[in-house]
Parts: structure tokens; sequence; C-alpha cells
């Protein structure tokens, strides 16, 4: 988030330590999956990531705040390369510690684990895209109407529109209507969650097109 | 890892609470507006100039839309919001057309203003659900669309077409008396396009005439709104539009190959809507004041001018419910024109000789030309006219579908395939015949690995994606991600998912060949082409396009 990436510049620590909690609870996660598949061990793929979002916030706060930017994504995944590839910097920047940053790397080591073999960076991009997903369903919440749409795409045995229309009580033309809100609820808020990690909003569409293709 | 029985992709449970994360991408990506407005909600009680806002409508590709008090009067009004420059541009148009019009059917645009740096269209505002919200018995449905018809024509008579007529944008004021908005895709009847909408196809795909998908424009008139009320009545008798998809790509496919499926409502009702929304727009009603009249017809119950099932062919009636025998005319007709008939048992000759008689005219002695094709195309209509909607004319149309195949007739074959599957959407065969032969297209457009993919082609590609999963066709997607990694210089990783599908599958091969080629290995290329070429000889021309590469 630019926003957040601004506030990491902040004159105060305690704003920047925030900025610092809130960017890396974002995106955490594709850093990991990157560096996993590099070959890290666990251990040292813990204290990369966490290395890494200490060097990134660092530098991003005596950086030109006017430089244009583009994606977020992409621009973090370059800083990312470029740090896993500086040895110096990263043996320094692993020296120097993280510090305490707690995120629950067991879950996300464990989904690690069962994800396809993709290349590093494919693998940012999968976790991104879920990530993204995530997010944004969980702001759907709950609801007939949402939890029908769940049942309707549940991996491995899904609802049909006779079922769903017994459990939301009502006829099974309306089924397809119901679902079709929700389906526009749910890209308004990926469209939300991705907006502000581009630059504007004729950006929006494509990010999300890519997004879709690296979960292909 | 579980595999998705939508999709067949392998995903974790764990990932995404139990659900599929590409089927549900897939779902984001399809409700995805062609571009994404960045317009921040405007809060209740927010004031514009004269209005205040009191809540938010409805939110859209083209603008979000408000209820508010137009303090002044005191009335209710609906305030359309947009800052985008070019939309402006529309908006000025629209209210320019709309003002024109002051029909009962038609909501009419009051103000056109700017506040705050917010440009806004202010409108009366109709309490009621759309009409693809909303369930109408059929004869209310016939009754709200002769309205519209009518309220249609007093726009034609002021020089002002719609072009984007759908159930969307037809309100049912306190849920009976329609009323149409949106008159944003408008233009003057007989203007010239000086303003483009780059990029998106005018008006919405399941209700747009073929003239306006398929973006020849010089070719709206009257008539494409014509068809609009021909789909919006569809969809009112049938609950879901005439044409659907999982990608605008898929529909508009449709909209231009395809039938309508049939309409399970009354005869008169289901004539009208085939009428209105023939392809042929010459077959159409000529005005929509003509298919108002119609309407008041069927339900006046007096006979229609539309036309039911033709007058039956003698030989059409011989051939119904003897499925044997379609079938096998089918292929005495096709043997015909490739001037097998003689080898046949006899039996059957003698049946299906009146119909090869009418091909022997036209047919040529050295590969199939162009006229007995066609020759061929219109008997099969003859027939199928008698057959329709019975399972032999599903059985011929499938043939039909081979058969040019076999003829190299690629086009007409998905044409054919397409219509197959209208009848029957989930018949796997059709569903993975064209989807190969979209992948034959689809090779032919991708070229080599460093040529930029043409938008046909992304369209095509995803559209094979689709089927592919539909059909659940594994060797189809594994042939389908081999293309991709090929295409993307990946000859080795496309090697190592045909290993999966290589086998009887003459499109395996050939890629196989063509990944040999692209790693330099000569020998294994031709003996890969070979044998595609032993299983399916149709892929000679494109075998030689590969040899002749380089």
């Amino acid at each position: 988030m630019w926003t957040l990436v601004a506030r990491a510049r902040d004159a105060s620590p305690e704003r920047r330590r925030r900025a610092l909690e809130s960017l890396v609870a974002l995106y955490w996660r594709p850093v990991y999956w990157h560096v996993r598949r590099r070959g890290e061990p666990v251990e040292d793929a813990k204290d990369l990531t966490q290395a890494f979002f200490a060097d990134f916030l660092e530098r991003e706060s005596v950086a030109d705040a006017s430089k244009e930017r583009g994606r977020f994504r992409a621009y973090l995944r370059a800083s990312l390369t470029h740090f896993l590839s500086n040895e110096f910097d990263r043996r320094s920047a692993l020296k120097r510690g993280g510090g305490a940053l707690t995120v629950d790397f067991a879950s996300a080591e464990a989904a690690f684990a069962k994800s396809p073999v993709d290349p590093p960076d494919k693998a940012f991009e999968r976790r991104w895209a879920l990530d993204i997903l995530k997010r944004a369903l969980d702001r759907l919440g709950g609801g007939p109407d949402a939890a029908a749409f769940r049942r309707h795409l549940a991996l491995g045995g899904a609802a049909t529109y006779k079922d769903l229309a017994a459990a939301l009580g009502c006829a099974e033309h309306d089924v397809a209507n119901r679902l079709h809100r929700v389906r526009r609820r749910l890209m308004e808020l990926v469209a939300e969650e991705v907006r502000g990690s581009v630059a504007g909003p004729e950006d929006v569409v494509d990010e999300v097109r890519e997004l879709f293709r690296s979960i292909l | 890892m579980t595999l998705c029985e939508r999709c067949g992709s392998e995903a974790d449970a764990g990932d995404l609470d139990g659900l599929c994360p590409r089927c549900v991408w897939t779902q984001v990506v399809d409700t995805l507006p062609a571009r994404w407005d960045d317009e921040p909600s405007l809060d209740e009680g927010r004031r514009l100039g004269d209005y205040t806002i009191l809540g938010q409508v409805a939110r859209g590709g083209m603008g979000v839309v408000y209820r508010a008090r137009q303090e002044s009067v005191g009335r209710e009004v609906a305030l359309k919001v947009l800052s985008d420059p070019d939309a402006l541009a529309r908006f000025r148009r629209e209210i320019a057309l709309s003002a024109k019009l002051d029909h009962p059917n038609i909501v009419p645009v009051h103000d056109a203003g700017e506040a705050d740096g917010v440009h806004f269209l202010a409108m009366a505002f109709v309490e009621g659900p759309t009409l693809d919200e909303a369930r109408l018995a059929p004869r209310a449905a016939l009754e709200v669309v002769r309205k519209l018809a009518l309220a249609v024509q007093f726009a034609h008579d002021r020089g002002v077409l719609h072009r984007d007529l759908k159930p969307g944008n037809v309100i049912l004021a306190d849920g009976r008396e329609p009323r149409i908005t949106d008159f944003g895709l408008a233009r003057e009847v007989g203007a010239s396009p000086s303003l483009t909408v780059s990029g998106i196809a005018m008006g919405t795909p399941p209700y747009a005439a073929p003239e306006l998908v398929s973006g020849r424009l010089e070719d709206v008139d009257a008539r494409t709104d014509v068809y609009a009320l021909g789909a919006v009545l569809y969809h009112a008798l049938a609950g879901r539009p005439p044409f659907e998809g999982r990608t605008a790509g898929e529909v508009i496919a449709r909209v231009l190959a395809e039938d309508p499926p049939p309409l399970a409502a009354d005869p008169d009702a289901a004539a009208i809507c085939a009428k209105a929304m023939d392809k042929d727009r010459a077959a159409r009603y000529a005005s929509a004041r003509e298919m108002a009249d119609d309407l008041e017809r069927a339900l006046a119950g007096r006979p229609i001018v539309a036309r039911r099932a033709g007058a039956l062919d003698r030989l059409a009636r011989r051939v119904r419910g003897n499925r044997a025998l379609s079938v096998m005319i089918v292929l005495c007709a096709v043997l015909a024109a490739l001037n097998l008939l003689p080898y046949l048992p006899k039996g059957y000759v003698r049946q299906a000789r009146s119909i090869a008689d009418r091909l022997e005219a036209a047919r040529s002695k050295s590969p199939v030309d162009a006229a007995a094709v066609r020759a061929l195309d219109r008997e099969f209509a003859d027939l199928r006219r008698g057959v329709v909607g019975t399972p032999e004319d599903r059985d011929l149309l499938y043939e039909m579908a081979r058969c040019h195949v076999q003829l190299n007739q690629r086009v007409r074959a998905v044409e054919y395939l397409s219509r197959r599957l209208a009848q029957e959407p989930e018949f796997a065969p059709a569903i993975e015949a064209r989807a190969r032969l979209w992948l034959r297209e689809y090779l032919e457009r991708r070229g080599m690995p460093d040529e930029p993919e043409s938008p046909a082609a992304r369209v095509i590609g995803s559209l094979i994606q689709e089927e592919a999963a539909r059909a659940r066709s594994a060797t189809l997607s594994a042939l389908l991600a081999a293309v991709e990694d090929h295409a993307s210089g990946r000859p080795a990783e496309a090697r190592n998912k045909l290993g999966i599908s290589i086998g009887s599958d003459p499109g395996a091969w050939f890629l196989d060949g063509r990944c040999a080629r692209m790693l330099g290995r000569m020998a294994d290329a031709e003996r890969s082409f070979e044998r595609a070429l032993e299983l399916d000889p149709a892929l000679q021309a494109m075998v030689e396009k590969e040899r002749s590469r380089k």
C-alpha cells in the first residue's frame, strides 16, 4: 500500500513501526513463499523475511517520494529479488536482525508445503493472489447469500442450484440472481483490495487479470 | 490436495477455507467491468448543489446512482454521478437525446449539473424492480414488452436509437408499469459515429444484436433495437438471457453462431421472439411498432404475423422418426459430394438418392468446391425444418459438424457444433470437438514465441480453457497448457505436459513435433508430425506450415 509506505517515512519511530507492521501483515506470505522456493531452509527463511521488510522500509524512508512506482506488487517483488541477490546486504541485514515481528510462520509453512512447486516468482504471485482473495472473502462476510455462494464454489462437491434454492428458501430461478449479486460484491471487494496497490484506477482491471493468471 | 469438480484444478482446501481459488477468481474476472471507476461513494446527507444525497442505489461500469432530494422542489430524484471526462460527453448526449423524449414509459432526465467537481445527471426516481429482478407471468411479459416497443417507437420517431436495451435498463414502477432508462449509449439515427466507446463492445452482449457485437456499426438501425426487444421478451418469458456464457467472448460467439434455446412458452410468444431476434435484419419486424402490433394480436388471441414452424418438406416428413435413415441420408449426401456414393449398401442408396441427386449437379470432381458445400448446407437446412426439436435434429447437427470437419470446413463445423450444444449444452463430445477446432485456430493465431498474442487469440485461448474444463477433458487441458508453455518459449515444459496426453491424440503429436523442431531435433519432429498426420489427415495444412518455417 503506497499510503503505508509513505507513513513509513514518518519521523516518529512509533508511526514507522506501526506502518512496518501493517505492511508486513499484508505482504509477508508472498515474500516467505518466494524465499522458501529459493531453497532457503525454514529458519533462514523466517529471518530473511523479517530482515527484508526491515531493510525495505529503511530504504523507502529515504527514497525519493515523488518517484512513480507503478504497481506495488511488482515493485516489492523486484526489491525482494534485489535484496536476496545482494549477498552483502543480506548477511548484514540478517546480523542486524529484523526484530520480533509476530506472524504465523507455521501456518504459512504448512500451506507452502502443500502448494505446487513453482519457481520463486510464481510462488510469490500465487500467494499474493490467494491473500487478496482471502481478504476480500473475509470482508464478504456471512449472510445466507454469501454462504450459498461459498457452497456453490466449494472444492470437491459443489452444491447444485436445487440444493441452494432449498437452503435459501427461494425458487431455483432466483438462485442465479442472488449469486450474481454476491459475485458482484466480491468483485468490488477484490477491486478495492487491488486498488490500494496500483497507481490509478486504469490499472485495476489489468492487475486483477494478471493475478488470475498466477492462480492457473 | 483436492480436485475441484467444476474446473479440474488441484487446490489445497486450507488455502481458501474449502473454496476453489481458480473458480472464485474466474467468477471475479468474469464480473469485472471493462474499466474500474475510482468513484468513492458519496455519503448520505452530502449536498451537491440543489440536491441532497439520501442513499446509494447502484454502482455499475459507468457510474454510481444515488437516491437524492431536490431541495428547491422537494422531490426525490435519481442522481447518476461520474467524474470521468469521456463519460461526461456521453452524459451530455444522454441529456440532449432524453430531453426530446416525453413519454410515460421513458424515464425523464431533468437536469445535468456540477458541484464540487462532481458531475451528475438528475432524473426521475423510479421505485421498483428491474426486469431482470422481477418475475412476470407470460401475459404480463407480453404486455410489458408491448409497452416498451411503443416507447421505443416513440424514440425512433424522434430520431433516437437506444442501442443498449436490456432487462437491467427497464424499471417496473410499482412492479407493473415499465420505464426505460439509460439512454447512455443512445445515438441519433443517421448521425456519424463521432464518439467511440473504445474497447467496449457496444451494448450488453446477451441482448445485443449480431451487428452490434460484431462491430458493424454501419448496420445498426431501428431493427437493432427490435432485436433487443426480442431478447428482453425472451428473458421475461424464460427467466434467463437468450445467450449465456462464462466470458463475454463466449456469449458473443453464441450470439453470432447459435439460435437461443427453444422457449417453453406459448407458441405465438415464441414466434414473436424468434422473428424479432432473427440474425438477418431483413427478417425481423421492420419497426418496433410492428412488433407492438403483433404482441397486441397475441394478447387478443388474433393470428399473428410471425411465422410458426415452416411447411414440412415431403422428404423431411418421411425422415421424421427414422433415426438411422436421417443419419444415413447425411452420410450419403456427403459421400455423394465426394463421389463415393457407389460404395454404399444399395438399400440406403435408394432412400438417399433424391437428396444425392440435388448435389450431383453442383459438385465437382476434385476437392469439394464451395458451391457443393453450400448445396449440402441448404439440403440439411431443408431436412432440419421437418425435424426441429426432435432427437433426429440433434443427430443431424452433429453429423453435419463431422462432415464439415472431414471437408476441412472448420468455421462451418464450429457453427454446427454450437447449434448442437444450444440444444444440449452439456453434450461432452460436441464440447470437446468444438474446443479442438478452436485449438487449431488458436495455434494458427499464436504463431512463434516472440510474436505478440493478438486479442482474438486471447479470447479464443480463454474460451478453449473454459470448454476443456466443461468437457472434463484432461487431455485438452494438458494440450492447452502445453501450448502456453510452447508459445512462451518453454518447449521442454510443453513436452513434459504433453507426455501425459500423447498417445492417440493427433493434436498432442503435432505439438510435440513443434517442440522438437524448436529444440532443433528435426528427425524427432518429423516423426511426430507423421504420427499426427496418420491420426488426423486434416492437420496437413498446419504441418506444412510448420515444415516450411525458418
